[in-house]
């Protein structure tokens, strides 16, 4: 199955309305002349000497007869406006064609000679690049096209092509500079291909879209170019007629002066219903190349509006009439359902998801890519944003539900009781901001104003929890090293002295040896404020040595949960078992298994348990029900069929040991 | 006995943009040796140099200072052949599965291109069976993988389709950056038995670059543990690991965090209490890990240790051992053990 395939047959609206409206003219460019004759048009006459436009209607011949129907009238000498229409559309399109091969033909062989060879080549292109992108294309074209004898379409369609070709050549070596640094590249190379064939065979598929899309910009503004020279009379030439030129003897012949709208009406529209399509066409292409750019349109953006209010207020109807809040938890998520809008179809990104947590407890969420652990973290906060939509739950905060409250407690709520720190934190920064003044601003917000010297204690506060120096407060983020941002972010988390910390991966991108400090730094925090931090993560060592109770995430739903250690000595769900197995470790060699088979795709999931296909237990059962969560033993949930027929999982069956090799 | 690849004494020393330098490789001396088809790791942490030492023995660094040899030929006098035969018989599979496919292609391109480039089939059917071979050894079955797009193919199984092509050229040696630092737990183990299948069947030698120390330990026989482009401490996984010598190498492994809850972190007071944890503001010309080395000694400062052997398949730099005898050739690998 081909994502370029399907991409390709999956026409956005704006592509076929461009493609439609430029096929028209194309159409009737093409068409036209053969129902029509050349020497009724203005073409025809351009041998001819023109009498002066200030000549009386009367004063001058009428040059043809009046037997063909004038479908939009004639001109002063009595010519067929529609006719000339017909003659100049296609040199108007042919212009723009021209410039576009032209310019996209040579910038696209300088593009991708400066971007892969790089070096001198690269420098002497950019050079002379940058001087022609200096030059004002428009002034430089007037003065010299200006003084040109009679110029063809050719002429003017290269001289356009000559200052408009770095455009395209600067967006193709960006491309082609980012394409070769792809590991593809020095795979090839390992593959034994020449750098020529590495070039062609890999690299230049690759940038086939981006071609298309200069081609279209190449071609639009040399129409452009081409009509503003020629409509301020600065083309000198008798030897083509394009829309532009017609407008221009319009205009010197009086038609413009006389008001004979049905003479420059009719190339205006033509010219408009080229500059639509390529409009359209290059705007569905974008969407195309980029899917996300789909959703922004206002229409769109009306829908999502409409959607996350509907789901809002359902959201407020089952509140009241939930269940009375479990007093002994601080974070109590009930039945949370996280939807991805996709194309294809709704992803179940977080389905029916259940958990507690209590005051000061630590508990961790694991699961692999693509379990829904962040959406599900994010939605906590009520801070999904679309595609993604809470369809379902409540996330009670000491029996508040987040999911149904106003939009403006919700803010009081945010950083206050719970704050998160987001993945990649880093990022998460205010990039123009001194960190110290981030931080007072969340204080005032939250607090509303304090003493200055108050203010700074508080501050001097929230560095001292996260082992920061106070010093830091006058810094920018890009001043500090990646543990140090991090360390930052968790500052402006905890300024508040939250009830709940989520914490996202907080240590992804950091060795271990700062990992573990950055991690004892939390655990520190985490006592000191008597909060209670959920961690999200996929390292199975983490956990066990931060968190008190784990939650397993498998295909977006939780398969297990129970006390870190009760899972680690006594996994109840084959998925933490086979997941725990798979560890390497550090006291003795052992032959490695991993869990065979891959994590399903959450589009169209089948019914039934989602890891069946991985699970060596698997039955009958388990392809057609999913298994509801069950409590297994004290302090215990499992969502597995084995149970309770089972008190605890069975030792593995041969098929999941030999899982390596027949994978 | 020859050596397949050689390093001696390499610096590899970058220029920073608006002056000054950083030492990503400092006066490294290792050999691979023809006949031992050991799978060794480089292990540190970002900044370490291991990846500047993979791509110094791929040749597609020069080094600033020392040489490096391939078949006791210099990397920097070698023609335009002998670098088509070295890009051949040093195979790196990559960190990330992602993009090493090109998009455009089905998975099967990047096979197809080994084996028309290096002649491995003389038909159709021939290549074919060539590539079902090369799967079923790393445990794909070829209706699930082959035609289909790099997307459509789990992380897993794309790096073990990595695997496959590499095997496929016939290299003498291969080069795994990080191989499954970007996979799934669930689906590492599958890439890392299937590397070492690769080694075991076909005697292949295997570099293993890596900053994860565990797995380092449960498939290599052999490892070097790098600070700052250095090699602070080296020699067989069972020494190095289960006895770490260097503060830096016990540093590292306490810092693992293992899934066993006897072993948990003590919670401190303050975490800053372990002092390896801590940095000194102090500048060293000595060793490099004298800042954050929680016995460094004033010589430490002024002076760079030099390899010591402290016992059977082992050596450290550090002023520790002095009292145990130098390791002479410089080379790393002498104290390897092979006899796995």
């Amino acid at each position: 199955m081909a994502r370029s395939k399907r991409k390709l047959t999956k026409l956005n609206a704006h592509l076929v309305f461009g493609a439609a409206v430029l096929g028209f003219v194309i159409l009737f460019s093409v068409i036209g002349p053969f129902f029509v004759d050349k020497d009724d048009s203005l073409l025809g006459s351009f041998g001819e000497e023109q009498p002066p436009f200030w000549a009386k209607q009367s004063d001058r011949s009428t040059v043809h007869s009046d037997d063909v129907l004038h479908l939009f009238g004639t001109d002063l000498q009595g010519r067929d406006v529609f006719t000339t229409v017909v003659y100049a559309a296609p040199q108007t399109l042919l212009v723009g064609i021209l410039t576009g091969l032209i310019s996209l033909g040579f910038g696209a062989l300088m593009g991708v000679l400066a971007g892969f060879l790089q070096g001198r080549i690269d420098i002497g292109i950019r050079f002379v690049s940058d001087t022609l992108v200096a030059i004002p294309t428009l002034a430089f074209l007037m003065v010299f096209v200006a003084r040109m004898d009679d110029p063809s379409i050719y002429i003017i369609a290269l001289s356009i092509a000559v200052l408009s070709w770095p455009g395209a050549a600067r967006a193709i070596r960006s491309q082609v500079l980012t394409l070769r640094e792809r590991q593809y590249i020095s795979i090839a190379r390992s593959n034994g291909q020449k750098e020529l064939e590495v070039l062609f065979r890999e690299v230049m598929p690759n940038i086939f879209p981006l071609l298309l899309a200069q081609f279209i910009g190449a071609v639009n503004g040399g129409i452009g170019t081409a009509m503003a020279l020629e409509v301020l009379g600065l083309v000198p030439t008798r030897r083509y007629l394009s829309l532009g030129l017609m407008i221009f003897w319009v205009q010197r012949m009086g038609g413009i002066l006389r008001g004979m709208w049905w003479w420059w009406g009719p190339p205006i529209v033509l010219i408009a219903l080229i500059f639509t399509g390529l409009f359209f066409l290059s705007s569905g292409m974008n969407v195309l190349v980029n899917p996300r750019l789909a959703s922004f349109g206002a229409a769109a953006k009306r829908r999502t509006k409409a959607r996350i209010k509907e789901l809002l207020l359902a959201r407020k109807d089952a509140a009241k009439t939930m269940a009375p809040p479990d007093r002994d938890a601080v974070l109590e998520i009930r039945n949370l359902h996280v939807v991805y809008e996709t194309a294809e179809g709704p992803v179940k990104a977080v389905n029916d998801v259940s958990f507690t947590i209590k005051p000061g407890e630590r508990m961790g969420l694991i699961g692999e890519s693509g379990s829904g652990k962040t959406t599900a973290a994010i939605a906590m906060m009520r801070l999904s944003r679309p595609p993604a939509f809470i369809t379902k739950g409540q996330v009670l905060l000491e029996g508040r539900d987040l999911m149904s409250i106003d939009d403006d407690e919700l803010r009081r709520m945010r950083l206050k009781e719970i704050a998160m720190v987001p993945q990649a934190s880093m990022n998460a920064l205010n990039p123009v901001m001194r960190i110290g003044d981030q931080i007072k601003d969340a204080l005032v917000v939250h607090e509303g104003r304090m003493s200055k010297r108050a203010m700074q204690a508080r501050v001097d506060e929230a560095f001292r929890m996260v082992d920061l120096p106070i010093e830091v407060g006058k810094q920018y983020p890009h001043q500090l090293s990646g543990g140090m941002k991090q360390r930052a972010t968790m500052a402006i988390a905890v300024a508040l002295r939250p009830k709940v910390i989520l914490a996202d991966e907080p240590t992804s991108a950091l060795d271990v040896v700062v990992q573990k400090r950055m991690m004892l730094t939390l655990m520190r925090l985490q006592r000191d404020l008597g909060a209670a931090v959920l961690l999200i993560g996929h390292d199975i060592g983490l956990m066990t040595q931060f968190v008190d109770t784990l939650g397993v995430l498998y295909a977006g739903r939780l398969v297990e949960w129970a006390p870190v250690g009760d899972i680690l000595d006594n996994a109840y769900h084959p998925y933490s078992r086979m997941l725990i197995e798979s560890l390497p470790t550090l006291t003795h060699k052992k032959s490695l298994i991993g869990i065979p088979g891959m994590p399903p795709q959450l589009l169209n999931l089948p019914p039934g348990c989602p890891f069946a296909p991985r699970c060596p237990f698997v039955f009958d059962r388990c392809r057609e029900v999913n298994p509801e969560v069950q409590t297994p033993g004290p302090g215990r949930q499992v969502a597995c069929h084995l149970y309770p027929s089972h008190s605890s999982l069975p030792p593995l069956p041969i098929r999941g040991l030999v899982a390596t090799a027949a994978d | 006995m020859t050596n397949i690849l050689e390093m001696d004494k390499v610096s590899k020393i970058f220029k920073r943009r608006g002056g000054g330098q950083v030492v990503a490789v400092d006066n490294v001396t290792f050999t691979l040796r023809e006949g031992h088809s050991t799978m060794v790791a480089i292990a540190g942490e970002s900044g370490s140099g291991k990846s500047t030492l993979a791509l110094l023995l791929m040749g597609q660094h020069e080094p600033t200072s020392g040489s490096v040899r391939y078949m006791g030929k210099d990397l920097s006098e070698m023609t335009r052949e002998d670098r088509a035969q070295l890009r051949r018989e040093i195979q790196p599979i990559y960190q990330d599965p992602y993009s090493a496919y090109n998009p455009f292609y089905k998975v099967d391109h990047v096979l197809n291109m080994a084996i028309s480039h290096y002649n491995l089939a003389n038909s159709e059917a021939e290549a074919e069976e060539l590539i079902t071979e090369s799967l079923e050894l790393v445990g794909l079955r070829p209706e699930e993988t082959l035609g289909r797009y790099p997307f459509g193919l789990s992380g897993g199984q794309r790096q073990r389709l990595m695997v496959t092509r590499a095997m496929i050229c016939k290299p003498k040696i291969i080069m795994a950056d990080e191989p499954v630092s970007m996979v799934d737990a669930s689906l590492r183990a599958t890439i890392l038995s299937s590397l070492q299948a690769l080694n075991k069947q076909f005697g292949i030698p295997v570099i293993y670059i890596t900053h994860d120390l565990a797995t380092a330990y449960q498939i290599c026989d052999n490892i070097m543990i790098m600070y700052s482009g250095c090699v602070v401490e080296a020699g067989s996984v069972e020494k190095v690991i289960r006895d770490p010598q260097h503060p830096y190498t016990q540093l590292l492994i306490s810092s693992i965090p293992l899934p066993d809850t006897s072993q948990r972190w003590v919670d401190l007071a303050g975490a800053d209490t372990d002092p390896a944890i801590l940095v000194s503001d102090r500048r060293t010309t000595g060793c490099r890990f004298a800042p954050r080395c929680p016995y460094a000694m004033d010589k430490c400062w002024s002076t760079a240790p030099q390899p010591r052997v402290t016992g059977e398949y082992r050596a450290v730099a550090c002023f520790r051992y002095e009292d145990s005898p130098p390791l002479e050739s410089a080379d790393v690998a002498d104290v390897f053990d092979y006899s796995a």
